[in-house]
């Protein structure tokens, strides 16, 4: 019970390692909090879409400050400003700054304003972090290591973002169980945790991680190279595969060059592919793809019927809907059909890390389907004034 | 200078005239999913029927499973591990339970049989135990739920010691609580501040369940960090302050709003809420004359002595300042928290000072119980740990104890305790 109080405390104590002297509990008033984001939003139209999944992220996390209401598929809308903040200036994919809505229906932020830079490449904002030129900037998880090593403040969300790897339906090698569940077997998820993401991630193993299911301990994570080969040499023909991998996502790059190299220790021909973000629609070229699945929700069957809604016509996996409520039971149940399928192979759980700097308080890394909590944050050192200023 | 004291209706708008006691029905309703009274779930020793009804049930449902997968009553291997935060205690009860409940389906164990292996594990959901029960090369799971629920976190330490009795909890914020002994009736009622409505349970510690009565308070736009207040009911009825918001109650829940509505800060001292912000402007005293005008200031705390009377307050910079009757400061305090209580346990005679920890709402949290001696703070015992931020402490009217607000970054609940000095060595 003490070790995992410890844990748990030493969990959310994690981006606060760095934090100075405390000298308060309640909020301050005042400042201004700079923010750098790495996506160029153009509009902040809650129907403006992207073929930048990044850029709509981004856009959403806006939003989500001007707006007060949130729609059933998590985007925000509303009439101007009626969020935490309003808009003062907006140079579209640049810049923008945000004041303290006075009226906000759940209370003032406590900043004055905010100020945020567009379009901003991830090594210029760790850069700024470290120069202090930032207050609040998104750092990839495979550079937080570094970041830390640098002596950046890290936050580091609970692990919500599921990155597996998906067979397409309809790919005449790999509608070949063997095949898919070869490769599945061939993966080492360790190696991807220790080495790419410099251990800030977590093998995974069933479609929901631990904190959220309760189960994954379930799941196996191991690699099995053995079963690998076994079930490789049943396999005619020696088929070449394709991996693709989002040509934007460096994370999904390393990802991907690593499993070739597991795939190739264990005699499984694959070749990894970027997957270009734009132009035109054209057949999978590929036999196996990695994909990114962020939990909307921190409850497990919300969080599981999204990512089978979105596997599913892909994969061609059951997406039927879960009872509602589901015990445990339903919920693992599902789980280990998909998993069992090899439609889809779960390989690491990645957390959201952001770099603070020294002044920001109150900030909580936001878990599935939450945002910035930027109307709750305050700036030490930039409070209001507190009347007379001598000391006895 | 004495600062003038405003009459409290002479600016004030009623904004808010509603009916108090509305029939419990509605609000009942909405409270029963997520309201409830915190019930010690530590389990007692060395019996099933020792554990809560509900690890009872969830155990009896898990054995059942166990029993319908293996189909007929055999010798097992039962293995029993902790993945979540359950205790060892609670663990090794929970093994007993199982093993007892598997007994009673006919089961024997012992090495060599059937294996089954439990794992107590957690999720958002709650606790989640899942049974793997091994039938040759296949591995059948079987698994149950329940909810989590606050544990008895009475705790002593040496002398003097912090007590803190958790009395109630539920999932949306409040800002402060009431437990009073209802003069006209046998019964006692628990009052929860929330940011918009006050709600009235009847019950007793421990077991607040029947809704009794409420009603919304209507609050202009104001600070994410608001203050709210309960006062000791004057001839049954209880004030209410929300930021500039004043409301009364029974007959009838009746509100008013004022820019510069004053609050209660010690007996007979008032201070102006400052609009739209979380902390306090300008102090008042009746009987009194404070020189000059006070800082801003969070929370305040007086001392009252035979000679007159001492105050801390603990202001916008961070600093707990002690003041007599001057607003020139004659000590100054850092590394306090911004909530603090003056409390004068019965045993010393003495006047000791609650203070919270530094920090934010993110991290966890603390009480140090400090004795103010030539006006130095001498701390005095062990902190009493809390399992997440302390959101807001006022000393209770027997000025014997504290009523401190917290949310449990454990659970997510929001939780009322009483914390008192206990003078036992």
């Amino acid at each position: 019970m003490k070790l995992r109080l410890c844990l748990f405390l030493a969990a959310i104590s994690l981006a606060l390692a760095t934090v100075p002297a405390e000298t308060a509990r309640r909020p301050r008033y005042g400042g201004v909090l700079r923010v750098e984001i790495g996506p160029a939003v153009s509009s902040l139209e809650p129907t403006t879409g992207s073929a930048n999944p990044e850029e709509n992220a981004a856009r959403e996390q806006l939003d989500s400050l001007l707006f007060d209401h949130r729609n059933p598929d998590g985007t925000f809308s509303g009439v101007a400003s009626s969020g935490p903040f309003q808009i003062a200036e907006w140079e579209p994919g640049k810049h923008a700054t945000l004041t303290a809505n006075e009226n906000a229906l759940g209370g003032r932020p406590f900043v004055d304003s905010i100020q945020i830079q567009m379009g901003r490449a991830a090594r210029d904002m760790l850069l700024d972090l470290e120069l202090g030129k930032t207050d609040l900037a998104e750092i990839p998880v495979e550079q937080a290591r570094r970041a830390v090593d640098r002596g950046v403040r890290v936050s580091m969300s609970q692990p919500d973002e599921l990155l597996a790897l998906v067979f397409p339906a309809g790919r005449a090698i790999t509608d070949d169980a063997r095949v898919r569940e070869a490769l599945a077997a061939a993966i080492d998820r360790a190696s991807i945790v220790n080495f790419i993401l410099q251990k800030n991630g977590e093998a995974a193993g069933g479609l929901l991680p631990q904190w959220s299911s309760g189960t994954a301990f379930l799941f196996s994570t191991a690699a099995d190279a053995a079963r690998a080969k076994e079930l490789w040499a049943q396999i005619t023909g020696s088929p070449k595969l394709v991996l693709g991998y989002d040509s934007g996502d460096p994370l999904e790059q390393s990802v991907a060059e690593r499993i070739v190299v597991n795939a190739r220790e264990t005699g499984i021909s694959l070749m990894a592919q970027a997957i270009p973000r734009a132009g035109p629609a054209t057949p999978a070229a590929f036999d196996a793809r990695l994909m990114r699945l962020r939990m909307p929700s921190p409850l497990p069957r919300a969080a599981l019927m999204n990512f089978l809604e979105t596997l599913g016509p892909l994969a061609k996996i059951d997406a039927s809907p879960l009872p509602d409520p589901a015990s445990p039971q339903d919920i693992y149940d599902r789980e280990r059909a998909v998993v069992s399928s090899y439609r889809v192979a779960p390989l690491v759980w990645l957390p959201q890390v952001h770099g603070l700097s020294v002044r920001v308080r109150n900030w909580k890394a936001p878990g599935p389907g939450e945002t910035w909590p930027l109307a709750d944050v305050w700036l030490e050192g930039a409070a209001e004034t507190s009347g007379e200023k001598e000391k006895p | 200078m004495r600062p003038s004291r405003q009459l409290l209706l002479s600016h004030c708008a009623i904004v808010v005239l509603l009916l108090a006691v509305f029939s419990g029905a509605t609000l009942a309703q909405d409270s029963s999913h997520t309201n409830q009274p915190a019930q010690p779930e530590q389990a007692a020793p060395l019996a099933q029927a020792q554990l809560p009804a509900k690890w009872n049930d969830a155990v009896r449902a898990l054995a059942e499973k166990i029993a319908g997968a293996t189909g007929s009553p055999r010798r097992i291997s039962l293995d029993v591990r902790n993945i979540s935060s359950l205790d060892s205690s609670a663990t090794s009860l929970i093994r007993q339970a199982i093993q007892s409940e598997l007994a009673a389906n006919g089961f024997k164990s012992g090495a060599g049989g059937l294996r089954v292996r439990v794992t107590l594990s957690e999720g958002t959901d709650g606790y989640i135990w899942v049974a793997e029960i091994e039938q040759g090369d296949a591995v059948q799971v079987a698994a149950v739920s329940l909810s989590r629920s606050t544990n008895s976190d009475t705790s002593l330490h040496a002398a003097p010691v912090l007590q803190k009795r958790t009395v109630w909890e539920q999932a949306d914020p409040f800002l402060d609580f009431l437990e009073r002994q209802m003069m006209t009736i046998p019964i006692s009622v628990f009052t929860v501040l929330e940011r918009d409505r006050v709600a009235m349970y009847e019950g007793s510690t421990g077991h607040w369940g029947h809704f009794s009565g409420g009603g919304f308070i209507s609050i202009s736009p104001g600070s994410r960090d608001i203050r709210g207040r309960l006062t000791a009911p004057i001839n049954g009825k209880i004030k209410m302050f929300v930021a500039t918001t004043m409301c009364a109650n029974p007959p009838f829940l009746y509100c008013v709003d004022s820019p510069g509505q004053e609050w209660p800060v010690g007996d007979g001292w008032e201070s102006h809420y400052a609009p739209g912000r979380n902390y306090f402007t300008g102090l008042s005293a009746k009987w009194v004359t404070i020189d000059g005008g006070v800082r801003p200031f969070f929370t305040l705390s007086r001392m009252e002595y035979d000679h007159g009377s001492d105050w801390i307050q603990t202001e916008l910079d961070g600093m707990a300042r002690l003041y007599s009757f001057s607003t020139k400061p004659r000590a100054a305090f850092s590394g306090w928290g911004d909530d603090l209580a003056s409390v004068k346990p019965g045993c010393g005679g003495s006047w000791h000072v609650l203070v919270t920890g530094t920090g934010d709402w993110t991290q966890v949290d603390y009480i140090q119980l400090y004795e103010i001696n030539n006006e130095r703070p001498m701390p005095i015992g062990q902190r009493l740990e809390f399992s997440g931020p302390i959101l807001s402490m006022w000393t209770s009217d027997d000025k014997k104890s504290a009523r401190v607000v917290s949310k449990n970054l454990q659970t997510g609940m929001y939780e009322a305790s009483i914390v008192s000095v206990s003078c036992s060595d």
